[in-house]
């Protein structure tokens, strides 16, 4: 009997886990780079509002 | 740099792919069910790899007090939990038509599970923890005790009787495989470590991502 049900299972089990993994880690990272650049647009924008002359002091 | 270990993190699987399907003799005794080993036994080398790091990140950042210490051992215990997880589920696959039973209280798989409690414990507490670096500091103390587990695992099959057969490789006799399977089980480790490598790189990016978010923020954001 060669089992290859069990063979194949293993490894599409463990290669959809490390894939799936991988494609997380990398919506993880776009999502924080993301969510780093909309802060720093926003920070721009508000002090923009805040401060429209620049600051002269 | 990256882009090179990116690529290398694909080929060298695949090509360990190729030796554990092509290459390497099915076992006189199990057949071909015993090509599930040159995914199963990199899997776990690979896991006491990232937990050697964790213990190392730990100490480290325990002794230095610096950020990258810690870093590096909360992405690395991560993917040990991740590789730990892979070698329990492909053990269990492979446990079933040669040993009849899925699961069993056998010594080296009691202390198998233990270690990846003992490392999702580590993630909760990282995640729990409000301030980081309370939770850092606590974690570093459990990423040094978990890692006394690991020797335990592999010495189980000498001072137990086990279910689970004794090393093959990782033995003072030296390896007891024939010539072509341990070269093609030694690719896969080889192969999985690079795996490791690339995906430890990325996870200390997204680390170092959340680290800043967390110093303009105040916040222990975590998407």
């Amino acid at each position: 009997m060669e089992n290859w049900g069990y063979i194949f299972s293993a490894y599409l089990l463990a290669f959809a886990g490390l894939f799936a993994y991988f494609i997380r880690l990398k919506r993880r990272i776009k999502s924080t780079a993301d969510g780093e650049g909309r802060k720093a647009d926003l920070l721009k924008k508000r002090s923009a509002v805040e401060n429209p002359q620049g600051d002269r002091r | 740099m990256g882009k090179g270990l990116g690529a290398l993190a694909i080929l060298l699987p695949a090509f360990g792919l190729y030796l554990a399907f092509f290459y390497a003799p099915p076992d006189a005794i199990q057949g071909n069910v015993q090509r599930i080993m040159y995914l199963h036994v990199p899997s776990i080398l690979t896991a006491y790899l990232a937990f050697f790091v964790v213990f190392v990140g730990s100490f480290l950042y325990l002794v230095r007090r610096k950020a990258w210490w810690d870093r590096l051992a909360h992405s690395s215990a991560e993917l040990g939990v991740l590789f730990t997880g892979i070698a329990i589920v492909t053990g269990s696959i492979w446990g079933r038509p040669t040993w009849g039973v899925w699961w069993t209280w056998d010594a080296r798989l009691t202390t198998t599970a233990i270690l990846l409690v003992i490392y999702i414990g580590y993630l909760m507490l990282r995640a729990f923890v409000e301030d980081p670096e309370r939770g850092a500091r606590y974690a570093a103390v459990l990423g040094i005790i978990g890692f006394l587990d690991v020797p335990l695992i592999h010495l189980s099959v000498v001072w137990w009787r086990t279910l689970h057969q004794p090393s093959s490789i990782l033995r003072p006799e030296g390896p007891s495989i024939a010539p072509p399977m341990l070269f093609a089980l030694s690719f896969n480790v080889l192969a999985y470590v690079f795996l490791y490598l690339y995906l430890l790189k990325e996870r200390m990016r997204l680390s170092e991502l959340q680290a800043m978010a967390r110093e303009q923020t105040g916040f222990n954001a975590i998407p």
